[in-house]
């Protein structure tokens, strides 16, 4: 929907670019402070977490910048810095999530290699401790990508069911890393939830 | 979005109001004032809730329910689940005016379905050309089988093939093992995407 300067002539500025913000970004998520350990804030920037509603349903997104942070070179373990430090990038409560029913991951940029060596194979996991660091195991597989992730690729966990207070891990999909670095790679998780009916 | 309260200083306080919560709700389902359900789909926790909705030209039906206090006949798959006093057990009806052409379906479970005896957890959605079937019915078509219905799980079905005017019963899936009981929980969220003809 476009909106003509004129067409709002009556308002005052602050009006009208509040409405025009309004009708050319009807955006319902909101950035909200997220949770996440200190292994898991790369380079580029930290984990960053949108939450909002919508006909009741709850929709939470964790952005995740690769950049800076590293693999180990062993399937199921957490990706994160190479200095340490715990790497979730989120936990699952039913407070926030919802029942999750469905997550997606989004990868809008194909990770690259700052240093050698490294894996596409990316899965997202989960684990009930918070203190897992890179090159540890993370327990459960949430969604597997099952090949290399890239930019414009989807994953979709229709069946998630997710552990309540669980966190949320990047982890290596293969072995087929060795302590490599990544230079970039952008992914989006997406998650769905709704809360329990009542009457 | 956020809309502070001095950002629309040229706005009558009531009118900020009302932008203020369109803003912050955008939900576009509505409760559907009038019952689209039959006498014998009401369980004791809650009676079925239909909420529907037109965004973008598709239309989202959602129907709400608890299967608490729900009977299961058991042993017969394709049967339709409901009060053991009996009453029309159908959950909706297949409007295409109101749905439109129904192209997705979803039942997404909130709360695993258990009860006493042997309750099934393995429910569908069935679709059948009479509203006037209770507990125990035969529901010729089965539209959406979850083959064991769990908590924080989806089931899709991206060509349901609905016939019109159609009526949707919970119906017992392919698990025999079943015996007769009553719920005593179970919530399941199904959500019907449509769009109406083109003109």
């Amino acid at each position: 929907m476009t909106i003509s300067n004129h067409d709002m002539s009556v308002l005052d500025t602050s009006t009208k670019k509040v409405l025009t913000d309004l009708f050319a970004k009807p955006n319902f998520l909101e950035q909200v402070p997220g949770t996440f350990g200190p292994g898991a804030v790369g380079t580029y920037m930290e984990p960053r977490t949108y939450r909002g509603e919508l006909n009741g349903h709850i929709i939470n997104e964790i952005h995740v910048d690769l950049t800076g942070l590293a693999n180990a070179g062993t399937d199921t373990y957490a990706i994160g810095l190479s200095t340490g430090g715990y790497c979730y990038i989120g936990r699952h409560t039913l407070a926030t999530h919802g029942i999750v029913y469905r997550i997606e991951m989004i990868w809008v940029e194909t990770p690259t290699q700052a240093t050698a060596t490294y894996t596409l194979d990316i899965d997202l996991r989960a684990e009930d401790g918070a203190d897992i660091s890179y090159g540890e195991v993370a327990d459960d597989s949430v969604l597997a990508a099952g090949g290399s992730v890239g930019i414009g690729k989807t994953y979709i966990d229709n069946v998630p069911a997710l552990t309540t207070n669980d966190y949320f891990y990047l982890a290596e999909g293969d072995s087929a890393g060795t302590t490599g670095k990544y230079g970039g790679g952008q992914v989006i998780i997406r998650m769905f939830g709704h809360q329990a009916l009542t009457a | 979005m956020n809309v502070k309260d001095n950002a629309m200083p040229g706005v009558e306080t009531k009118v900020r109001k009302t932008l203020k919560n369109l803003l912050t709700n955008p939900d576009f389902l509505e409760r559907v004032p009038t019952t689209e359900h039959g006498a014998g789909a009401v369980g004791t926790a809650m009676a079925p809730k239909t909420l529907r909705g037109t965004m973008n030209n598709t239309i989202v039906t959602e129907i709400h329910v608890d299967l608490t206090g729900l009977y299961i006949t058991g042993t017969t798959t394709k049967t339709a689940i409901g009060l053991e006093a009996g009453g029309a057990a159908y959950i909706g009806e297949y409007d295409v005016a109101k749905y439109g052409v129904v192209y997705r379906i979803e039942i997404i479970c909130l709360e695993t379905p258990a009860g006493g005896d042997t309750c099934t957890a393995d429910l569908s959605l069935g679709a059948e050309d009479v509203g006037t079937n209770e507990v125990g019915g035969a529901v010729d078509d089965t539209v959406l089988n979850t083959a064991g219905a769990a908590v924080g799980c989806t089931y899709i079905t991206n060509t349901p093939g609905l016939t019109a005017d159609d009526y949707f019963y919970i119906t017992e899936g392919a698990d025999a093992a079943a015996d007769t009981g009553t719920y005593t929980a179970g919530q399941l969220l199904f959500r019907f995407y449509g769009h109406a003809v083109l003109a």
